[in-house]
């Protein structure tokens, strides 16, 4: 059981960018480097759908369109050069880096698939951008194009800067992505010639798959061959030192964890390569050490690791609190004490702070201040049950759910979220949530799934008005007919929201009712449950963008009528697999919430239990005090009970009285007529 | 004399105490007798159902398991296995990724497309003021569709060019909806939507400066003396520029 904490408390602190670069922001913590402490032995892999694979980049459409405008006289007929694509490559890379990444992707196209390009493609610029086309495509979640470009550009040679930033994105969309091994598969070609940070890069990814796979052999031999030249080095060498501890391999863990941790033993360019998230794994690899340490009954290396974590680290909490737990299990009170007001003193909000809580009355308990321990558990249960019984109330309400996870997500104020639970439990609440990579990757698919439904209607509206362009040339877009802001879409979503304000307004009211059942709550909520299923149904039955479909054929109006019609079917097959997306964030969400209720749960039942413990200290205290009195032995509270001294908090001083008063001290007005 | 024997007495009196609360000797202390051991059952309850048990303290102790001494017996502060997440991931599903370049590959070609059809363009430049404002959302549409989502710390105390492209001539819908919070107390957060209608000519670049502007003294004034106010402005300013 103590091990199998250890993997999980191991695993749980991977690095985001061990997996994911762009998870790295939106999550805590992330826990996919090792399977479970209870599932490590016989390990889950979900079964995966059959995934329809293809890295075709539908450049063929575009090519087509190009003909048809050449056809009609619309194409463009400045010629192209290496000067303007060099130009064109200059103002797209603004635009990529200031976030505009989907202007940037419709004139690469526009470059990319032009008959125009042809003669440029192997150039330098060309493969700029090509490289920058599929790279932004694949930023976007667009993976498939974006392999169908950035592999493109695999055939070079490997010193080629345009087949080694293409290697590095396509490795980091293998990090990102559920299918790390179609990207894996892609880089095949990536051979013995090539680079060292490009192998490496390679090599990490292969190790990672093997992982995902679970295949912990193939991932060390793959992570063994990670050069200290490249981007991953760190990760590799603290992943295998995970792998060496889940296979009870303490000796050689804590070897590969000082390989990291360690300056002296770290190679010397590995720090250059590896950028900012160098140090985020050293940071890792000491509280691995800490961890492994701290396994073996070693306490004060256990001590000495934590203490290496340095004060503007993350996880200075964390190091802290184990530090904390460590003095406490060596018995030494005074040494946990001391990190317990460390901890205290930082002032920050972070996830162990229920704990923290619980461990500092234990501190107390254990060295017999029975009434400030009690005072502690006390002021636990009084803080912590409200925050409990909230967590699972939210736990059946889905937007009460997102709304709180999306809070913790964007660094907002889980106050001002609006989740009917009082200020101080919403803030707790989103303390203590601790969100895992999965739910990181759930919710930016949807983010993703979103952002090109957008796009994708504004593509219609598009579609619709070059028709009519090409039908009539002088003509104007008109103007809407629908108000502005009461598209269908509007009114379903301010029902929406109306509705979840309702849920929220009645999770007050049953606040407010302290449990005590309500008829008129009841049927309250029996109101809005059908009022639910009204709005779900109206989501449901809101109308795609039919636009009015002219006759499909080779000619530009033609092929403008067949992506409309694409684009409708599209934007439909969106709507369903959006539900399916969402209800993943929202199970994933959910277990956040359970796993949370099962710890304070834990933490609750332990801090009654240390209320009973203060008791029966207090009454065991009072026994040994009697038999002491009773063999003529003064109890330690009765010793001094004159001197003043014993009664000063430890910010005063007291200064006895010393015999300095002047008896022919002038006090004025004597004899005096 | 009597003072000595207490000095003696002192340190005995507090180490029997310590032995009291020490985790690893629970099971010969007052924790193995009746409340702490229903305690354990409910820990061993939760297992199977945490979220519905009502009653904390349980029934009586499971047993012991083979082996298990005080040496080894773990923490009861540690946390439990259940606690973390399980490591898996939830695959998309199927057809996510074809979607996903479907859609944006037909995007592409439409945005190269109008390039290519329409010669109006609009451009819409953002301005924000307000040093106690952060941005937490921001997007900018354009009838239908968002053209530009605000990267996370976005920020343009310069004017910045968020969207150039170009248009049909004629009607459209410009939409800004900006969520921001106070910097000085976060809890005091705005949301605010707009639209403007505007006109583009033919063959024509329309300039949309939008100046987004927070004077609002909510975060600083209203907690002090529960008076505050928010004062929320979006200018646009749209003129043809070439």
């Amino acid at each position: 059981m103590r091990g199998a904490l250890l993997v999980a408390l191991l695993a749980w602190g991977v690095p985001a960018r061990a997996q994911a670069p762009k998870a790295a922001a939106a999550t805590t913590a992330s826990s996919t480097a090792a399977p479970p402490a209870q599932e490590s032995a016989a390990p889950a892999v979900p079964e995966k759908p059959a995934s329809v694979d293809s890295t075709d980049t539908r450049g063929a459409s575009m090519r087509a369109y190009q003909e048809a405008l050449d056809k009609q006289k619309l194409a463009a007929s400045v010629p192209l050069s290496l000067g303007r694509i060099r130009d064109e490559l200059g103002v797209i890379e603004e635009k990529v880096s200031s976030g505009r990444r989907d202007e940037a992707i419709g004139d690469l196209v526009y470059i990319v698939e032009s008959p125009r390009f042809e003669p440029f493609k192997t150039s330098d610029e060309g493969r700029a951008a090509i490289y920058w086309l599929g790279d932004a495509l694949g930023r976007g979640g667009a993976y498939q194009p974006a392999r169908g470009y950035l592999t493109q550009l695999l055939a070079g040679s490997p010193s080629d800067i345009w087949y080694r930033r293409a290697v590095h994105s396509l490795v980091d969309f293998g990090l990102e992505s559920d299918e790390p091994e179609l990207m894996l598969g892609d880089l095949k070609g990536v051979g013995p010639g090539a680079p060292d940070e490009v192998s490496g890069d390679v090599a990490y990814l292969t190790g990672r798959v093997a992982e995902f796979q679970k295949k912990p052999d193939e991932a060390l031999h793959a992570y063994a061959t990670v050069s200290e030249k490249s981007r991953f080095w760190a990760q590799a060498t603290y992943l295998s030192g995970v792998i060496a501890v889940e296979r009870k391999d303490f000796k050689q863990g804590e070897a590969l964890f000082c390989k990291v941790a360690d300056p002296k033993q770290t190679p010397k360019r590995a720090a250059l390569f590896g950028g900012m998230d160098f140090f985020r794994v050293r940071d890792l690899a000491r509280l691995g050490l800490g961890r492994v340490a701290h396994e073996q009954y070693r306490f004060d290396d256990a001590r000495y690791y934590y203490y290496l974590v340095p004060h503007d680290s993350d996880n200075l909490p964390e190091a802290l609190y184990e530090t904390a737990t460590t003095r406490y299990e060596a018995k030494d009170y005074d040494g946990a004490r001391e990190a317990i007001d460390d901890l205290r003193r930082l002032k920050l909000e972070h996830g162990y702070q229920d704990e923290a809580y619980i461990l500092d009355a234990y501190i107390d308990l254990a060295t017999c201040r029975f009434p400030r321990a009690d005072a502690k558990l006390n002021a636990f249960l009084k803080r912590y049950d409200p925050v409990r019984d909230a967590a699972r109330q939210l736990s059946t309400d889905d937007t009460a759910i997102q709304k709180l996870v999306g809070a913790v997500r964007s660094n907002a104020d889980p106050a001002s979220a609006g989740l009917g639970v009082s200020e101080e439990t919403a803030r707790s609440l989103g303390a203590l949530v601790r969100m895992d990579a999965a739910y990181g990757r759930a919710a930016r698919r949807l983010a993703e799934l979103d952002h090109q439904q957008s796009g994708l209607r504004r593509a219609m509206g598009d579609l619709d008005n070059a028709s009519e362009r090409l039908a009539s040339p002088k003509s104007l877009r008109p103007q809407s007919s629908e108000a502005l802001g009461q598209t269908e879409l509007d009114k379903v979503e301010r029902i929406e929201s109306q509705i979840a304000e309702l849920k929220r307004l009645l999770r007050e009211a049953e606040r407010a009712s302290n449990g005590k059942s309500s008829t008129e709550l009841d049927a309250l909520k029996k109101e809005l449950e059908a009022l639910q299923i009204r709005a779900r149904a109206a989501r449901a039955a809101l109308p795609s963008k039919v636009g009015a479909v002219g006759q499909k054929g080779e000619d530009l109006p033609g092929l403008l009528a067949a992506d409309r019609e694409r684009a409708t079917r599209l934007y439909n097959e969106a709507q369903k697999l959006r539900v399916a997306v969402e209800a993943q964030e929202l199970t994933l969400a959910k277990d956040t919430l359970t796993r949370l209720d099962r710890r304070l749960s834990r933490l609750l039942r332990r801090a009654r239990l240390g209320r009973i413990e203060t008791v029966l200290g207090k009454k065991r205290s009072l026994e040994i005090e009697v038999e002491a009195l009773s063999q003529g032995l003064l109890p330690q509270t009765i010793i001094d009970s004159l001197d003043a001294a014993r009664y000063l908090g430890d910010d005063e001083e007291y200064w006895p009285f010393e015999g300095e008063d002047w008896s022919d001290e002038y006090v004025g007005g004597e004899n005096l007529k | 004399m009597r003072i000595r024997y207490a000095f003696l007495g002192a340190p005995l009196l507090m180490l029997s105490f310590v032995a009291l609360a020490q985790p690893k000797r629970a099971a010969k202390e007052p924790e193995e007798k009746a409340a702490p051991a229903k305690a354990e059952k409910a820990e061993s309850k939760s297992d199977s159902a945490p979220a519905g048990a009502n009653d904390d303290l349980g029934g009586p102790p499971p047993p012991k398991a083979a082996g298990e001494s005080a040496a080894n017996k773990a923490s009861p502060l540690n946390p439990e296995a259940n606690e973390f997440a399980d490591g898996g991931t939830q695959p998309p599903p199927a057809e996510y990724d074809k979607l996903l370049g479907d859609i944006a590959t037909l995007r592409s070609r439409v945005s190269a497309l109008t390039t290519t059809l329409f010669a109006s363009k609009v451009r819409v430049v953002v301005e924000t003021r307000g040093a106690d404002a952060r941005i937490s959302n921001f997007t900018v549409t354009l009838d239908d569709g968002v053209v530009f989502s605000a990267p996370e710390r976005f920020s343009a105390e310069d004017e910045r060019t968020v969207y150039e492209h170009s248009v049909a001539p004629g009607h459209h819908v410009l939409g800004v909806d900006i969520e921001r919070f106070d910097t000085r107390n976060k809890e005091y957060r705005t949301w605010q939507s707009s639209r403007f209608s505007v006109v583009v000519p033919e063959s024509k670049l329309v300039d949309a400066h939008l100046v987004i502007q927070d004077s609002s003294d909510m975060g600083k004034d209203f907690p002090d003396d529960q008076d505050g106010e928010y004062d929320l402005r979006v200018r646009l300013r749209a003129r043809v520029s070439q």
